[in-house]
């Protein structure tokens, strides 16, 4: 009987300790930072958008195949109201490449949300703070798949006028919107 | 085939285990802090660990350890933003190890491998997440004990699975202090 327990012990053991290597050596969790080719100036008349480019990212590279969860998303941005009256302001992400800003919100993924400017007001969020405003976690990996999107950035207010850019000055390495993703993939 | 080896590799220890210590029945107290270690984690350092536990000695090699664990990752750095650092996780767990080698007083010394399942209550600044996961546990340790007295050393492997696949996995190198009640 004592033989018995004693097997089954050690079976489950085994299978505990294999579960711990396996998954040391199938997976693990990747940051990459991608930054935008330029800074968005939109109006609620006149679209402006930015594109994001993975495929020159060697992390994204590596695990594209292999993503199977994103554990975090981080934008680091300097928004910009050009108006005299407040905004709030928000970013979109779709694969598709839109228009006009009615477009862009009923189809486009809204990731990034209630950044109140006051009039001709700038406002920095590094990535630590861009949590408050982030939203649609799980639906933005199906984004990051593609290797390329658009990312709008707009008001929720109309009319509205408002700039998109890095934190940095021009010609730093933080003068455009940057993502912080962070991802779990692995076999 | 593998299977077999690890049965045979851990049949050994405890064979050598049975044969340099004596094993009592009981049960005992103990602390024990170390070191955490990720395991292929770019959002994590390598930070401190404490904790402690309760050892029940089942009769024979077999017992229960029932434990409390805190661990906190180190900040961490990314090449992709130069010059930030990041908080790391903080982990608050508890949890139920089965251990193997003996969980009762000890003359002599004694290695334990040991496996079991805990709950991990995440908390985490810089991800403004909050959450608490099932994960498990598995390592090897050894003890070296004289009447109440207990000292150990161990390494355990632990894997929590996170939400939608993957999961996060850490090494803690631990050394320990454990009293027995009732041990002659």
């Amino acid at each position: 009987m004592k033989h018995k327990h004693l097997k089954v012990w050690m079976a489950a053991l085994t299978v505990a300790v294999g579960l711990v290597a396996a998954g040391c050596i199938l997976s693990g969790e990747f940051i990459f930072v991608v930054e935008g080719d330029g800074t968005i100036t939109s109006t609620d008349t006149v679209l402006d958008n930015l594109h994001v480019d993975l495929t020159s990212n060697s992390t994204w590279n590596d695990h594209k195949d292999d993503i199977k969860s994103i554990v975090d998303i981080k934008f680091e941005c300097k928004f910009t109201n050009n108006r005299s009256d407040s905004a709030s302001g928000e970013l979109y992400i779709s694969k598709n490449l839109y228009t006009t800003v009615s477009d862009v919100k009923d189809n486009a993924t809204l990731v990034f949300s209630g950044l109140g400017l006051a009039g001709n007001e700038s406002r920095t969020v590094s990535f630590s703070e861009s949590s408050t405003y982030i939203s649609n976690l799980d639906t933005v990996l199906s984004l990051l798949e593609s290797g390329e999107f658009y990312v709008y950035g707009i008001a929720s207010d109309t009319p509205f006028s408002v700039t998109v850019s890095g934190v940095g000055t021009p010609g730093s390495d933080q003068e455009h919107l940057r993502l912080m993703v962070t991802i779990s993939a692995g076999k | 085939m593998k299977g077999k080896k690890i049965a045979l590799i851990l049949a050994g220890i405890l064979l050598v285990s049975a044969a340099t210590s004596a094993h009592a029945t009981g049960w005992g107290v103990g602390g024990f802090g170390g070191v955490s270690i990720p395991i292929v984690q770019d959002d994590a350092a390598q930070g401190v660990v404490f904790g402690g536990h309760i050892r029940l000695s089942l009769g024979g090699i077999l017992g229960l350890e029932p434990n409390w664990t805190y661990f906190k990752n180190g900040d961490w750095t990314t090449s992709d933003a130069p010059g930030e650092t990041f908080p790391g996780s903080k982990f608050n767990s508890f949890g139920v190890n089965a251990i193997l080698g003996g969980a009762g007083p000890v003359t002599g010394f004694r290695f334990f491998p040991f496996a079991g399942f805990k709950f991990y209550n995440e908390k985490n600044d810089f991800r403004d997440f909050s959450g608490s996961h099932l994960g498990w546990n598995a390592g090897l340790g050894i003890e070296i004990g004289a009447g109440p007295i207990g000292i150990e050393g161990r390494a355990s492997g632990e894997l929590l699975p996170i939400d939608g696949g993957g999961s996060r996995k850490w090494v803690h190198i631990l050394g320990g202090l454990n009293y027995y009640f009732g041990a002659k």
